[in-house]
């Protein structure tokens, strides 16, 4: 016997809309079982498209997401298994209650405290991603991965050592049994299981998603303030994810010049100092902002578009209007834009238990 | 006496004929190509330094005249085709057409190549680097040379998600920097979403006079020469004392056009099979 278990404070109606369809087997909840993670683990995880969302970019069909699946992926990704000495996981920059960024940390820290150069991205919605990291190296999501394992600062582990471990470990051969029908630990099965995680992590229930599904109205300020987002910076921040996933050069001062941004991938100088325009949901909570972190508020980001952009050969066009650099806003303007930035906030997701370290 | 030297006349001429009929039997190999047979053939990649077969630790002496050892050599070579002396193209299938070698795993350097149709093959034809269609192939694609994890685990820059189509390590005294090491990371398959350098080379040699005869009793080896002097000239000279580096840059182009150009076809062994 089952029975469906909805997030908490939804209505039947709204379980279809839900990203995870949670199904417990009644028999593990009345057989005593003292482990409450075990009681509480899902029979059955769902990828499911919210209706104000657009078809995914991920091909689901070539990596199906199974709860055995999700649950080793989610193993992964919280255990330090994956870095050179054990102490860094995935999680520990990509932390769930900042969106899956690092919270106050303007750059993100790997092994042996060795900074990185860039500040960690939110994770979420990633299955709508097409290009990873804020210079757009990685074009694939299983391939993601690769790249924090393997830098120098921050795991500092090799996927051939990584994949031995995880053979040699008492915990894995199994997880990787029930979730593709064999112990046999590749590499393929190993990212796909991590992808399996990371797609799941769907953030579509902030007020403003609700708002847009018509479960939810906006106060006359957050009204306001989406009027001033909508004619001062969907140009960039556009569409369902408030990013047209394009690299910019948003006139930020040049703080390391190794860092070239966009041209280090494609040897372009018209790519220099560009930057992923990065999604804004969840934008309250992933602070400190722009892809070296510099800036600890969104009051700090908004008096940069304001009266900080720096003129350079490759400054993005829509920032110099004639003589003007920027986009001019007046202090209530700023104000009421992060009111409306407000309502990007996602709590189903930021507390959501399925995609917590266990 | 006339007779008796017609007889031995006739006697040596009907000799020779059957000698010369089975002589040229077993060196053309007469037996025609059945199509409906296959077989195997092997391409042999020996690396040498011009006139010199190539050793890890062992000096040689680039054309700018700077003397160097190597301690890494490996290349990917991928899409492989052969053509037959009638022009058929018989090209391998590209999932299993993804080489690693690596001059410090000696059983790399022979490409084995199996269930090739019988023919006579005059030339061929490959990849050196990894195709961009391959390039951008999902993880369940990248298997045996191309495995992350595996064969090409140093061969892949995760950051810049792509195959390092070539890579040389090595020292030389002429580079007068704290390490006088010298590093070729060449790769770049043109680019995702945005256009970027574009490393991958094509061959293509031709076997000469002598077909590789692939019967399904005979696995002929080609013997293919990689002269890893023309690294360094060609299209343009290197000098390790001005740059010591070529990475994921515009100047890789320069090393990758060198490159090209090291392969010559050698010789090749048409044996029986059962000898390899």
């Amino acid at each position: 016997m089952k029975f469906i278990r909805p997030f908490r404070c939804m209505t039947a109606q709204k379980i279809l809309r839900l990203s995870f369809i949670i199904i417990i087997p009644f028999a593990l909840l009345s057989c005593g079982e003292t482990d409450t993670a075990i009681n509480q683990e899902p029979e059955k995880i769902e990828f499911i498209i919210p209706s104000n969302f657009p078809a995914p970019v991920y091909n689901i069909s070539r990596n199906p997401i199974t709860t055995d699946g999700f649950i080793l992926g989610r193993t992964l990704f919280y255990d330090g298994i994956l870095s050179r000495d054990g102490t860094i996981s995935c999680g520990t920059c990509h932390q769930q209650s900042a969106a899956f960024a690092h919270a106050a940390h303007d750059l993100s820290h790997g092994i042996d405290d060795q900074l990185t150069l860039r500040n960690t991205p939110a994770l979420h919605n990633l299955a709508w991603q097409k290009e990873f990291f804020w210079d757009g190296g990685v074009g694939d999501l299983d391939l993601f991965a690769i790249n924090p394992i393997q830098a120098h600062n921050e795991m500092d582990e090799t996927l051939p050592n990584v994949l031995n471990k995880l053979r040699q470990s008492a915990k894995y051969p199994p997880l990787f049994k029930k979730a593709f029908g064999s112990d046999s630990i590749t590499l393929e099965r190993f990212l796909k299981a991590l992808s399996q995680f990371q797609l799941m992590c769907i953030s579509s229930n902030s007020k403003f998603d609700k708002y847009q599904r018509g479960e939810a109205s906006l106060t006359a300020e957050e009204m306001q303030g989406k009027t001033l987002f909508d004619n001062k910076c969907t140009s960039c921040h556009k569409g369902t994810f408030f990013t047209d996933l394009s690299y910019r050069n948003n006139g930020l001062t040049i703080r390391n010049k190794a860092d070239s941004g966009r041209a280090k991938i494609t040897l372009n100088s018209d790519h220099l100092y560009q930057f992923k325009v990065p999604s804004l949901r969840n934008i309250t909570e992933t602070a400190p902002y722009m892809h070296d972190g510099r800036f600890s508020s969104l009051e700090k980001v908004l008096d940069h578009y304001d009266k900080g952009v720096k003129d350079s050969p490759t400054l993005d066009p829509l920032l110099r209007q004639g003589t003007i650099l920027g986009i001019p806003l007046t202090a209530e303007e700023k104000r009421l834009i992060i009111v409306f930035l407000a309502t990007l906030k996602d709590d189903t997701f930021l507390r959501n238990r399925l995609l917590s370290q266990q | 006496m006339k007779q008796l030297f017609l007889s031995y006349t006739l006697r040596a001429l009907i000799v020779a004929t059957v000698f010369s009929f089975f002589s040229s039997c077993s060196d053309d190999h007469t037996t025609a190509p059945d199509a409906t047979k296959t077989g195997s053939i092997i391409l042999e990649f020996d690396n040498v330094a011009g006139d010199d077969e190539f050793t890890f630790n062992k000096e040689y002496t680039n054309a700018a005249g700077e003397k160097f050892t190597t301690t890494i050599l490996k290349y990917y070579i991928s899409n492989i085709s052969l053509v037959t002396t009638s022009g058929t193209v018989y090209t391998v299938p590209q999932d299993i057409s993804y080489f690693l070698v690596d001059e410090s795993v000696p059983t790399s350097t022979k490409v084995k190549l199996s269930n090739i149709p019988e023919g006579d093959y005059k030339e061929v034809r490959y990849t050196v680097g990894v195709d961009s269609v391959r390039s951008t192939m999902p993880i369940e694609k990248r298997q045996g040379a191309l495995d992350m994890s595996g064969q090409g685990k140093d061969m892949y820059w995760e950051w810049n998600s792509g195959y390092i189509f070539f890579k040389m390590e090595g020292s030389s005294p002429a580079i007068n920097e704290v390490e006088n090491n010298f590093r070729f990371h060449i790769g770049g398959f043109g680019g995702y979403s945005a256009q970027t350098i574009n490393n991958i080379k094509t061959v293509t040699l031709s076997m000469g006079t002598t077909p590789a005869t692939v019967r399904s009793d005979i696995a002929p080896e080609v013997h293919i020469l990689a002269d890893i002097l023309r690294v360094f000239s060609g299209n343009r000279t290197i000098e390790l004392a001005k740059n010591p580096s070529y990475m994921f840059s515009r100047s890789s182009v320069d090393i990758a056009n060198n490159y090209m150009n090291m392969f010559s076809f050698d010789h090749v062994h048409n044996d029986a099979a059962h000898s390899h």
